[in-house]
Order: structure tokens, then C-alpha cells, then sequence
């Protein structure tokens, strides 16, 4: 890994260190991934596989692509843990709302 | 408005401001318009009152916020937190993270609605089904646009960071091309599924059974698609402030912060797509 050092933004005497990451490995993931999902509704079909469980991985592969891109594109994988946690307040939101909505 | 002299600028004290009431007067003209939106057909006088409100609102809060920016007054926030618990971290990166997590909360809520009605409204039509009235090829393409306009914008940071002006250049423009296509391909797609498949919001003669799918498909990316739009406006901004030469090694942080509302914008389509494209009921 190349390793740089530079003065922070914002103008703070702060050197940081930056590594080289794998933004386009994670590129590829995420263009694998959402090959193979478009492919679920008719192969899902074609090989018998139930509607829910389709349903199950093409959500489970959602969350997945997004956590990439939020530890990697967005840097909350370098972040300090209080910048980590910040996002994750609405996410029990989302749950209460799918949980509701499930229900009814 | 509060405002704290802070330092002498030509033996003047300098009020330094940080806080205005005109992103509040646009906020409130928002929830005036989009009530009045909701109101419109089962009370169209209380919602044309609103909705005329809230363009009143807009029009104020907008002209309020210019005229204190024509009078000096300064809203920038620079440097970082030195108290915990955010301590060290940039004081416009955490308000755009906070901005972020509102976005979550509404985006959930739309998503939400739209799973409501997936599970109550009388059809859904089915992605395996010829009668499927998006196109999943056209819109797959759609998706590895707007995942390499990710990629480019990150490279784009990445390349400031290290000082290489060119490529920052050539990422930032590769991210508004690709930005751009998109919203192209999806103006496209909606006038094709307007005109040939019928899909519309509302009820229409030739497939009333879509106008349940219509409303929750048009509400969703209609949404997503005016925050690509707003992210445009953004990535042109940068584009430009970067061929005036504004961006580099020690000054990047607007990129780093437009860029996290790009990634943002991605990720809201990660879901998306599998949810109006993919997944029957």
C-alpha cells in the first residue's frame, strides 16, 4: 500500500495519513453484483426459486452494495467511531417502518 | 440570527455569523407546498392555498437568504471540532453527514409508502412477466452508470488529495458526464413509459390496474431523480471552481463533501432499483 502524507482540509495543521484504497476493486464488486441481480427475476423464475426468497437476496445484496460504498466511497471505514455511528440512528427508523409495514 | 464578534478586521470588531432564518423560511415553504400537494384532490381549495403559501414562502426565503449574502453577512463554517464527541472531525463534513441522515429518514418514509402500497394496492405487476412495464436492460445500464459515477467521483478526491490537478479535472468531468447520461436515460425511459406503456401517477383508460405501480414508481424515482439533479448543479459548481484552479492538495474539502451526497444519491438507487425493478409482490 502507498502511503502520502498531507495537510488536512479545512486548513488544520493536521497531517493525516492517506492509503492507497480500493476503489476500484470495490467498483467491480458492485458491477458484479448488480449484473447477477438483474439477472434473479428470470433465472429465479426459469430454476423454481420462490419469490420470497428472491425477495431475501436481492435485499440482502442492497444492503451489502450500500455498506460498500458507504465504508469505502464515503471513507466511514476511516472515520473516527462517533462519524460511524451517525448514520445508524435513521437505520432503526427503517426498521421500525419495514416492521409496521410488514405487519399490516 | 446570532452573530459573535470574534476578530478586528481594520480596527472594526468583524461580526462573524453563523446562522440564518432563511434555510428555515424555505423549509416551512416546503412543508406548506407538499401538504397543499397532498391536499389537492381530496380539498383543492385548502391545497391551492398551501401550495400558493409555500411558493410565497420559497420565493422569500430565497430572496431573504440572497439579499443577507448581497449584505456581507458570512455563513462559512471552516476547521474542525475540538471538543469531544466530535473532535477533530470538519464542522461541514458533520453537517453534511447530518443533512445525509435526514435524506435517510426521508427516503425511508418514501420507500416505506411505496411498500405499502406494493402490499395493499389491488395489482403489482410481475418483473418475470412480459406485461412488465419497465425496461430492466435499459435501466441495468442506468445502474452501472450512476456505480462508475461513484467510482469517478472518488477517484476524483482521491486525485486532489495526492495534488494531481489533471485527473482531478478529468474525474470531476467524467462524474458529471456520467451524472448527466443518467438523468438522461431516465427523462427517456419516462417519456417511453408514458406514451407507450401507459404507465402514469394516476388512473388512466388504457391500464388503469398500473396506476398503483404508477404512483409509487414515479414518486420514488421521481424523487431520486430530482436529487441527481440537484447533485448536477453541485458537480458543475465543482467542475468549474476546479478549472478556475480552486481545488488542489491542501483545498479539497468541497469535493470530499459533494461527493458524499453523490455516494449518497448511489446508494438510494442501490435499493431502489431492485425495489421498482426487480422484486414482484
Amino acid at each position: 500500500m502507498a502511503t502520502a502524507t498531507h495537510a488536512a482540509p479545512g486548513g488544520a495543521a493536521a497531517v493525516v495519513k492517506e492509503l492507497k484504497r480500493p476503489y476500484v476493486l470495490v467498483f467491480a464488486f458492485l458491477a458484479v453484483v448488480t449484473f447477477v441481480e438483474v439477472q434473479i427475476p428470470t433465472l429465479g423464475t426459469a430454476l423454481g426459486i420462490s419469490a420470497g426468497l428472491q425477495t431475501f437476496f436481492l435485499l440482502v445484496s442492497a444492503a451489502i452494495k450500500a455498506a460498500m460504498v458507504g465504508l469505502y466511497y464515503m471513507h466511514l471505514r476511516y472515520e473516527p467511531r462517533i462519524l460511524k455511528l451517525l448514520p445508524l440512528g435513521p437505520l432503526a427508523f427503517v426498521l421500525a417502518l419495514l416492521i409496521v409495514v410488514m405487519l399490516h | 440570527m446570532e452573530g459573535h464578534a470574534t476578530e478586528h478586521h481594520g480596527g472594526e470588531p468583524r461580526e462573524e455569523h453563523h446562522s440564518s432564518i432563511w434555510p428555515f423560511v424555505v423549509a416551512l415553504a416546503g412543508g406548506f407546498a407538499f401538504s397543499g400537494l397532498g391536499l389537492f384532490r381530496s380539498e383543492p381549495l385548502y391545497g391551492v392555498v398551501l401550495i400558493a403559501l409555500g411558493i410565497a414562502f420559497l420565493v422569500a426565503g430565497i430572496a431573504g437568504w440572497i439579499l443577507q449574502d448581497l449584505q456581507g453577512v458570512s455563513f462559512e463554517i471552516r476547521g474542525r471540532f475540538e471538543e469531544p464527541p466530535f473532535a477533530g472531525i470538519s464542522r461541514r463534513k458533520l453537517g453534511m453527514w447530518l443533512f445525509i441522515v435526514s435524506e435517510i429518514f426521508f427516503f425511508s418514509g418514501l420507500i416505506a409508502g411505496g411498500l405499502a402500497l406494493r402490499a395493499h394496492g389491488e395489482h403489482w405487476p410481475d418483473p418475470s412477466s412480459p406485461e412488465f412495464p419497465l425496461n430492466i436492460p435499459l435501466t441495468a445500464v442506468n445502474t452501472f452508470i450512476l456505480i462508475t459515477s461513484s467510482l469517478t467521483m472518488v477517484e476524483a478526491l482521491h486525485a486532489a488529495q495526492q495534488g494531481k490537478v489533471a485527473q482531478m479535472r478529468a474525474f470531476l468531468a467524467a462524474t458529471l458526464a456520467l451524472g448527466v447520461f443518467f438523468v438522461s436515460i431516465q427523462l427517456i425511459e419516462y417519456w417511453k413509459l408514458f406514451n407507450e406503456e401507459f404507465l402514469t401517477p394516476w388512473p388512466n383508460l388504457v391500464r388503469p390496474e398500473l396506476a398503483t405501480f404508477g404512483t409509487a414508481f414515479y414518486a420514488q424515482t421521481g424523487f431520486h431523480g430530482a436529487h441527481v439533479t440537484g447533485g448536477l448543479l453541485g458537480l458543475g459548481y465543482l467542475n468549474a471552481m476546479a478549472w478556475k484552479g480552486r481545488y488542489g492538495k491542501d483545498n479539497h474539502e468541497a469535493i470530499e463533501l459533494v461527493g458524499l451526497y453523490w455516494h449518497f444519491v448511489d446508494i438510494v438507487w442501490i435499493f431502489l432499483f431492485p425495489l421498482m425493478y426487480l422484486i414482484g409482490r
